[in-house]
């Protein structure tokens, strides 16, 4: 008897219909890895399976029985349980209060005094098999976001519901949480119960994954084993057609002699005496884990972080960018990795959001709606933005489509030199390739790329150089395509492995 | 030494209240009589009811200006049932004065928790509107001028005084935190509040009724603001619209000096009546220190100055932990 089997899901949001027809099954004791593009509708069919999307239309049954998923009490009633990215943690709340919300142990028969000791014994037990340390009195909003992570899935496993839907909860975690995640799912799995995983890293899909859901446009493609499928034939069910970019080593000439950005003995709060020379047409890659600094570069460098002593050059000028303004007039731009809080303006539409930096830019006084029209549309098509028109609001679009918007917001300021801190997160394949494209094609029209990012393959394809960071200090340079240049390597390094 | 500094942090406000009443003490030996201090400790119990209620609202992240003419609304009830209710029993007729009060101020709550909730408007506006109606209904009740409490047995009650000194109403009110503050830290019911205001989205996804918990807590505060005007009552023998006349941004003054966070999700109700408390001490130490002969609106701009201190406090106390 399947878990879950949904029939003819069907659901529209302001006369757009997201699902057509939408058929999932879920057996006990599978992994069930739910893949499609940015905008397949993953996201809304689990929010349809928690009770979230409570409009829907069509057959939903649980252990063969009929259920109405009509409220968030209702799907936990029926054993549906789920973690989602970023949104499901009370901020001032604890640890403890966090992970049995919804779900509080009482002391007695009355279902009101709550047995703050019976949870905090368990919460410590969840915890440790992360083999992390969490303060637990303190509120959630001054954790770490890996500490944060670990709670949101502590939180599934606690409710020990026999249905767990998990999207994207691996993102914020640093790789021995991964393992221990991917752990504590196998052995969900193998106890019999159910878990529908969301992710974007194909490399987890083959890790843990036991079967393959794929969607495309809102509707089924494919539900097969995953030793069923090969890589190539996923990407091309994801998408509809294979493509993935390939670095291609010979366009590396178009770097030129001229050095873009020089920095030399940056130091700030997080950094130690960093000293970096980045040429035009370069396209640099940052490796290293949360709290190694990675970030900081770009933020010193665009005014958003404050340096304690160093200089910068750009193009041979010493700059001082004391503020985000004061660098984008520099040349230097950032784009951030947390997109709904440092770069979106949520309640404005696509046009908004991609022309505001450069409105300053144009020499008329007033702003043309015909210019931001023009702008956006050529963004829209160039990186293939999914919306229905540059007058939509940003807030409706996917995350993949979102972050698309924004980087087409920087690639309009004309900056010279582009920080960008994980700047394909939460994008899938077809998506990602994409942008890479894109960025490839900034460089060869002489502009200079700095990525820093937590994955190493993106580093890999998309680098000429990388430098990797440990705790504030750069450790090792390498170049891409020199046969030194290891994935293990640069592991090593920023797990400061290898001394 | 970090033990001290926490007890410090924690107590802080308990200790700039005793500070500013042995202070008042020292300035002005005739604040120290029986007569005084019931005076303070009375208004620190209305003002306290008002307070306790509003702190639920704000822990769910919103507000309620309604308080103010929701208590003198109040008042209004609780005179007007006494002169007009031919019961025949004093007591029978002051209870279901005190019922009626309640009630009607409770269903006054409930119905900005409503409009909240289900209409989704915005609760400065929804209270803001709100305090207009209660107004409205009181005037049109009362039709004129104040009106005294007729059963004096009530007031004789209310303002009896333990030890000389210590009022009834004050005894009510440190009996209604002890149990608030068990309710809001160890029952479901009470930190249904605090997820809600911490994250609404959060409660809702782990099958919290949020609209529910909203509700309750603007009825809570309605119905404290009743309570709180039967005290008024109580105490000035006589019921009019405008008993409480812009004491909600008093309340609001206290509950944040009380460290409640105006965002939600944080607050305890011991600290808000210290809240209360220090707002009351600030008024008598101006009085008595003769601060008030400069000017008979220098409590206001000592407040608002004190107010805005605490906020940065607070703000810059967060910016930290946030590292």
């Amino acid at each position: 008897m399947s878990l879950i089997e949904a029939k003819k899901i069907n659901i529209s949001f302001s006369g757009i219909q997201i699902l057509h027809d939408v058929d999932f099954t879920l057996e006990p004791g599978e992994i069930n890895c739910l893949l499609g593009e940015n905008g397949a509708g993953k996201s809304t069919l689990i929010k349809v399976l928690t009770g979230i999307n409570s409009h829907y239309s069509g057959q939903v049954l649980v252990d063969g029985k009929l259920v109405e998923l009509r409220s968030p009490r209702a799907a936990i009633e029926c054993g549906i349980y789920a973690v989602q990215q970023h949104r499901d943690l009370a901020p001032s709340l604890n640890a403890v209060e966090n992970m049995f919300l919804g779900n509080e142990l009482y002391m007695g028969k009355s279902k009101q005094k709550l047995d703050f000791q019976k949870m905090t014994n368990i919460a410590k037990e969840n915890i440790a098999r992360f083999g992390i340390e969490i303060d637990l009195q303190t509120p959630v909003k001054n954790l770490k976001l890996s500490e944060q992570g670990v709670i949101a899935i502590c939180k599934a496993l606690i409710a020990n519901s026999k249905i767990l839907l998990i999207d994207e909860a691996s993102a914020p975690l640093d790789d021995s949480e991964r393992l221990a995640l991917y752990e504590a799912l196998q052995q969900l799995a193998k106890e019999g119960k159910g878990i529908v995983y969301i992710t974007h890293h194909l490399d987890e899909v083959y890790r843990i994954g036991t079967t393959i859901t794929i969607l495309r446009d809102g509707r089924n493609v494919i539900k097969v084993g995953v030793d069923q499928l090969k890589k190539a034939d996923l990407v091309h069910h994801m998408t509809g057609e294979a493509k993935l970019y390939e670095r291609d080593a010979s366009a590396a000439s178009h770097i030129t002699d001229n050095v873009a950005i020089e920095i030399n003995g940056l130091n700030s709060k997080d950094l130690e005496d960093i000293n970096l020379s980045v040429r035009t047409g370069e396209i640099l890659g940052i490796a290293g884990l949360e709290g190694s600094g990675k970030d900081s570069i770009g933020r010193c460098c665009f005014g958003a972080e404050k340096i304690t002593s160093g200089t910068i050059k750009i193009n041979g000028k010493p700059v001082e960018p004391r503020s985000p303004i004061q660098a984008i007039i520099s040349g230097i731009g950032l784009v951030p990795n947390d997109r709904k809080k440092a770069g979106l303006m949520l309640c404005r539409n696509i046009k908004d959001n991609i022309t505001i930096s450069t409105i300053n830019k144009r020499k008329k006084r007033l702003v043309s709606d015909i210019w931001a029209e023009k702008v956006a549309s050529k963004y829209i098509k160039q990186l293939l933005i999914k919306c229905c028109g540059s007058h939509q609001l940003i807030e409706y679009l996917s995350g993949g489509n979102q972050q698309k918007a924004l980087i087409a917001r920087w690639i309009e300021t004309d900056v010279d030199v582009l920080f960008m801190i994980e700047p394909t997160e939460g994008i899938d394949i077809g998506a990602r390739s994409d942008l890479y494209a894109v960025f490839k094609e900034l460089a060869q029209k002489g502009k200079t790329l700095i990525v820093a990012t937590s994955d190493i393959d993106e580093l890999m394809t998309l680098s000429d150089r990388i430098i990797t960071m440990y705790q504030g200090k750069i450790v090792n340079e390498y170049i891409n395509g020199d046969s030194n240049t290891t994935k293990k390597k640069i592991l090593e390094d920023i797990l400061s492995a290898a001394s | 030494m970090e033990k001290i500094k926490k007890r410090l942090s924690n107590n802080g406000l308990l200790l700039v209240a005793i500070l500013m009443f042995v202070l008042t003490g020292l300035l002005n030996k005739s604040f120290l009589t029986s007569f005084n201090i019931n005076g303070l400790l009375t208004e620190i119990s209305f003002m306290g009811f008002l307070g306790m209620g509003m702190t639920f609202v704000l822990l769910t992240g919103g507000i309620d200006l309604s308080v103010g003419a929701v208590a003198g609304l109040s008042t209004v009830i609780i005179a007007m049932t006494m002169k007009h209710l031919e019961l025949g029993n004093p007591t029978l007729t002051v209870l279901v004065g005190i019922v009626l009060a309640i009630v009607v101020c409770t269903a006054l709550g409930i119905g900005n928790g409503l409009l909240v909730t289900y209409l989704k408007l915005p609760p400065l506006i929804v209270t803001l509107g709100m305090s207009w109606v209660a107004m409205g209904l009181g005037q049109m009740l009362l039709k004129g001028a104040p009106l005294a409490l007729s059963i004096k047995s009530f007031r004789t009650l209310m303002t009896a005084k333990l030890l000389n000194v210590i009022p009834v109403s004050f005894l009510i009110t440190v009996a209604a935190l002890a149990f608030l503050s068990y309710v809001l830290r160890a029952l479901r019911f009470g930190r249904e509040f605090y997820a809600v205001g911490s994250n609404k989205y959060a409660a809702f996804i782990s099958g919290t009724n949020t609209n529910a918990v909203l509700i309750k807590a603007y009825a809570i505060c309605g119905g404290f603001a009743g309570i709180a005007g039967l005290l008024i009552a109580a105490y000035t023998g006589s019921g009019y619209p405008a008993a409480a006349n812009n004491y909600e941004t008093y309340t609001i003054a206290a509950v944040v000096m009380g460290g409640t966070s105006m965002n939600g999700g944080e607050g305890k109700i011991a600290q808000t009546l210290i809240g209360v408390a220090i707002l009351r001490l600030l008024n008598k130490l101006v009085v008595f220190s003769g601060l008030s002969s400069i000017s008979g609106y220098i409590e206001g701009i000592i407040i608002g100055t004190i107010l805005i201190i605490v906020l940065l406090i607070n703000t810059s106390k967060e910016g930290e932990q946030a590292k």
